[in-house]
């Protein structure tokens, strides 16, 4: 009898002292909060100022210095694109995500395309101010974990985020349907003045903007110019369900009214990244690995946002069956209920990830060891993937979330075990047939555009 | 008999180094690929002696022991914690020489693993060691899961 099969994990606390010894490699941490470590100049719980030090607003711990953002007076005297939807007149068609947009998607179509290259724009661009977008706006990126009443960009996950959001829009740039605006919209938690944290959440979206802007002047100088820039901030008034989750920033790109949907891809796929360790092909390589494979098969990867999880029992993952330590549970399909209460454990933590959305966990190791494992509880889809992962393991495990199974084929995404698998394919990118494209696109888990 | 050159090297490294290696059909083909193992326990791709330990560990016997005290003296910690997570299947008496050293392991995953092996077995001596974890190790998650493991071991 193993008198312990899956259990001891259960109940120990499953988020621990950060490890010192162990940061996350290409990830200074210096400013980017942990998991549910407490932040480290937050106040203590009698403090009547949480979020925000002082009602007089005085300049916040972390604020960035006013000048850094020239700022216009201009833009923040309010101009709302969404007064049409919030007064009930408005007629356009969705364009953000959600139904209140500056423009409709026929007038960007009609724009005189402007210059894209050439001498570097400078950053912070020129911006407007608009009104709070409407609880529920589903953005294309969230940037979250901000200090508290901070607004430095961290340079792990946000820094990830933003590249991603940059290449995204530079990508379309040469597309039937460029992205031509962008809106950011900060967040604040709830503690303190819902006036300072109007402020709070302003200077947040003014902070990812500037860092939005440098990265996409780095990666092509000028481009700034052909987009024009909006910045709200919410305040407190959508916080999340903690503190962290709530100071955020969240971006919106515009997603055209059907049917052009988001040409040329049909169908939609959402990744949330969730940090344990840092795997040895960086996770943009294996992001555009993925792309280089689904994107010509019509699915759009969309990286909405990104967690680093400090769960040092996690790190090394059990994948090993409960009450058999001589089986792995690793199966196909993927939704189990036979997963050991660690990988259950781990699966729970789904901060932002909605329930037809993919939560990815980057851990150190399995045991035994795989590069990766799509199994998860039923209902909460998503997949490992270990340090050892190959450029090409994160699409083949989210191939097997969406339903595929393996196949012995070397040319192909889903090359299997005893073939190899994705370190023996041999004919980059691998390939998705016919048949498994359908089936990815009856998955529930990618949702047309 | 099933096994005896039944699959070559390369190939054996081939399926190791797979995204989900099919460990269940590689260990049917039992200890006559141990010797292959033992060399693939040293492969410089850490992958791949990782899963050659958690390989090792599920066909067991006295051979695959050699292999998992191999791995158990890797320079790599990703060796160690698969030799320390292969040795909780292994029944064989010896096992309990190859986990302690590995329960004072510096790689806290390594010592995390070895605890569980040694919650698998009645091992007094073991047990003891899972003491000494629960007062002094530095790391406050594995000091809870020796504690949790000796919470449900009995004393003799």
């Amino acid at each position: 009898m193993e008198p312990l099969a899956d259990e001891p994990m259960a109940d120990e606390p499953i988020v621990a002292e950060p490890l010192a010894d162990e940061p996350m490699a290409d990830e200074p941490m210096a400013d980017e909060p942990m998991a549910g470590e407490p932040m480290a100049d937050e106040p203590m719980a009698a403090e009547p100022m949480a979020d925000e030090p002082m009602a007089a607003e005085p300049p916040a711990e972390g604020a960035l210095p006013a000048e850094e953002f020239d700022i216009q007076p201009e833009a923040f005297a309010f101009e709302s694109d969404f007064g049409e939807f919030e007064s009930g007149l408005g007629e356009v068609e969705p364009e953000w995500g959600f139904e209140a947009e500056p423009r409709r998607w026929e007038s960007w179509q009609r724009e005189t395309p402007r210059r894209t290259t050439g001498a570097p724009a400078s950053c912070p661009p020129r911006r407007t101010s608009v009104k709070c977008p409407p609880r529920g706006a589903r953005p294309s990126a969230i940037l979250d974990y901000f200090g508290f009443d901070s607004a430095n960009v961290n340079s792990g996950c946000h820094t990830l985020l933003l590249d991603d959001a940059a290449r995204r829009v530079i990508q379309t740039q040469t597309s039937r349907q460029p992205i031509r605006s962008i809106l950011l919209v900060g967040h604040a938690d709830a503690s303190g003045r819902e006036r300072y944290n109007v402020g709070l959440g302003q200077r947040r979206a003014e902070a990812v903007l500037l860092r939005l802007c440098r990265t996409l002047e780095r990666m092509r100088p000028g481009i700034t110019r052909s987009i024009t820039f909006q910045v709200a901030s919410c305040g407190e008034t959508q916080t999340k369900a903690t503190p962290e989750l709530s100071r955020r920033v969240e971006i919106f790109l515009p997603t055209p009214p059907a049917p052009a949907g988001c040409p040329p891809f049909t169908e939609r796929i959402r990744l949330h990244m969730k940090i344990l360790a840092r795997p040895s092909v960086s996770i943009p390589t294996m992001l555009a690995s993925m792309r280089q494979v689904y994107e010509p098969a019509g699915f759009l990867v969309e990286f909405v946002s990104c967690e680093v999880l400090r769960l040092p029992t996690l790190e090394v993952l059990d994948v090993r069956c409960p009450g058999d330590v001589t089986q792995t549970c690793c199966p196909f399909p993927c939704p189990t209920a036979n997963l050991n209460a660690e990988h259950v454990a781990l699966f729970q933590q789904r901060n932002n990830v909605e329930s037809n959305e993919l939560a990815i966990y980057f851990v150190c190791q399995t045991i035994p060891d795989l590069r990766g494992c799509c199994a998860h509880p039923p209902g909460r889809p998503g997949a490992v993937v270990a340090s050892s992962a190959t450029q090409w393991t994160l699409g083949h495990e989210v191939g097997h979330v969406l339903g595929l199974q393996h196949v012995c084929n070397t040319n192909r995404l889903m090359n299997d075990g005893n073939c190899g698998g994705t370190a023996a394919i041999t004919n980059p990118p691998p390939d998705l047939t016919a048949a498994e494209i359908q089936t990815m696109t009856a998955s529930n888990l990618s949702t047309p555009c | 008999m099933e096994g005896v050159m039944a699959i070559s090297t390369e190939q054996l490294r081939l399926r190791l180094n797979a995204d989900e290696p099919d460990y269940t059909s590689m260990a049917r083909l039992g200890p006559a690929i141990v010797p292959q193992l033992m060399q693939l326990v040293q492969d410089r791709n850490q992958a791949v002696a990782s899963a050659a330990a958690a390989l090792a560990g599920m066909i067991g016997g006295e051979q695959a022991m050699q292999v998992l005290a191999r791995a158990a003296r890797s320079r790599s910690s990703q060796v160690r914690t698969a030799a320390a997570g292969a040795l909780r299947s292994v029944k064989a008496p010896a096992a309990s020489r190859l986990i302690a050293p590995l329960l004072k392991d510096s790689d806290k995953n390594v010592r995390k693993f070895a605890i569980k092996a040694t919650a698998a077995r009645r091992d007094p001596a073991l047990l003891a060691e899972l003491d000494e974890i629960n007062e002094l190790d530095p790391e406050p998650a594995i000091r809870s899961l020796a504690a949790s493991v000796l919470a449900r071991s009995p004393r003799f």
